[in-house]
């Protein structure tokens, strides 16, 4: 969807302050990047919810702390699912409802987690095929402005660009219209030249490099 | 009338208003999640502490020190950072599909997510609050030497200036060059002057001065 989470290339924004330290700074922060990352991925538990995020109204996304817009999507995953409702969030302390969670369901625990965050987490397919590109072949970004998730940035649709590099056969993130299903795709960075998206501001000697699938590509006339 | 004495009063205590809201709602979320045992306490200190103390960009500091002592281990790094990761033990989560990428005296690298907040954790730990910042994430492609510059370093035309925007689940750390008058140190002194911004590709590392210099 074309979102205020697509940034590339916007003006008006200030270039910030480079903040040092842990990334955790409030109790609250600490609370919901634990509370995320000990939930999410559970079975049983809801996925992450990044369509949320991106759907979020503009003026909200570009003012809201990060960790609020996580903060929110968990909060609606869980009332969304039935696990929590808003009820029980009003009065904290209050009485709870025992959820409705697979049969032996236990929440993570501290050993598993450090495993879950210490494995491999590729994006990378166990699916082999032939790809459509090789390194060095002038490839276009289709124009397409698909209204759900997608991982084409808006500032190279339609752009020229050269295969840089291929990373193999992995799993499609976009979203794909109901009832359709598009399988892993083989996935490449994609060089542009500053001047090729953005004229004549963009520098000569500036190269821009995304990771783009297959289907996100044709070959270059 | 904009940014009247007054008016950052009323922003300050807006902002700590939001903030405090923010401590409430996460406060009630996580203590429903307990008592309904969707969640274990134990489980969220133990993300926390991982990353505040296990992994972070000193990971990654001595990953680039290494390759700058270390030939064979530099030409493994930039060929196939993801089999060096897996053999020597970094890989995980954000981070598994990893690729390394040289800053030179004639190409300077930068890392950016333009739609989100990607970002090599299993090397660097959690992204820094600047890294995620809108300003950042919508100049970096557009105005890379711009934003450099802003940050403190000025690169001659005569540099190509590289731009990764992670838009899968590649994730890439910058090798800073090695600062000039580092010869004799130890790997360890080494590793203690590589910044996590530099492994971005956000600063140059300058050489060590009589006050250390590292942050």
């Amino acid at each position: 969807m074309n979102g205020v989470h697509d940034l590339g290339g916007m003006d008006g924004l200030k270039v910030p302050e480079r903040d040092q330290g842990f990334a955790l700074h409030e109790e609250w922060e600490r609370l919901t990047w634990g509370m995320l990352l000990a939930t999410v991925g559970t079975p049983g538990l809801p996925a992450g919810n990044r369509r949320f995020i991106e759907s979020l109204p503009p003026e909200r996304y570009l003012t809201m702390p990060y960790y609020a817009r996580f903060l929110e999507s968990r909060t609606k995953s869980f009332i969304d699912t039935g696990l929590v409702t808003q009820q029980e969030l009003d009065n904290p302390d209050g009485p709870v409802t025992p959820p409705t969670v697979p049969h032996g369901f236990a929440p993570r625990t501290p050993e598993q987690i450090v495993q879950f965050l210490c494995e491999e987490h590729s994006g990378q397919s166990n699916l082999t095929g032939p790809a459509a590109f090789a390194v060095g072949d002038e490839v276009v970004v289709k124009n397409d402005h698909p209204a759900g998730h997608t991982r084409v940035p808006r500032y190279v649709r339609g752009h020229r660009g050269v295969i840089q590099r291929q990373h193999g056969v992995h799993v499609f993130e976009d979203d794909v219209a109901p009832g359709t299903r598009v399988g892993p795709q083989h996935l490449y960075t994609v060089t542009f030249t500053g001047p090729e998206l953005w004229g004549s501001r963009g520098h000569p000697r500036d190269r821009l490099h995304v990771e783009l699938w297959e289907i996100h590509l044709v070959r270059a006339a | 009338m904009k940014n009247t004495p007054h008016e950052h009063e009323h922003e300050h205590d807006a902002a700590e208003h939001a903030q405090s809201d923010y401590s409430v709602r996460a406060k009630a979320l996580v203590s429903v999640l307990t008592k309904k045992n969707l969640v274990n306490p134990a489980t969220m200190d133990a993300v926390v502490e991982f990353y505040e103390t296990r992994v972070g960009p000193h990971v990654g500091a001595k990953i680039v020190a290494r390759s700058w002592v270390d030939a064979e281990f530099r030409a493994r790094l930039l060929a196939d950072a993801r089999a060096v990761a897996r053999t020597e033990q970094f890989t995980g989560l954000e981070g598994t599909d990893l690729v390394a990428v040289e800053n030179t005296s004639r190409v300077h690298n930068l890392v950016v997510c333009t739609l989100c907040s990607c970002y090599p954790w299993t090397v660097l730990g959690l992204p820094p609050t600047w890294y995620k910042d809108a300003g950042y994430r919508a100049r970096a492609v557009i105005d890379p030497r711009g934003v450099l510059k802003e940050f403190g370093l000025e690169l001659g035309d005569d540099v190509e200036v590289r731009v990764w925007d992670s838009t899968a689940e590649i994730r890439y750390l910058v090798v800073p060059e090695r600062p000039p008058g580092t010869e004799g140190l130890s790997l360890e002194e080494l590793a203690r002057l590589v910044t996590r911004d530099s492994m971005v590709g956000a600063e140059k590392l300058r050489a060590p001065g009589p006050s250390g210099g590292h942050r």
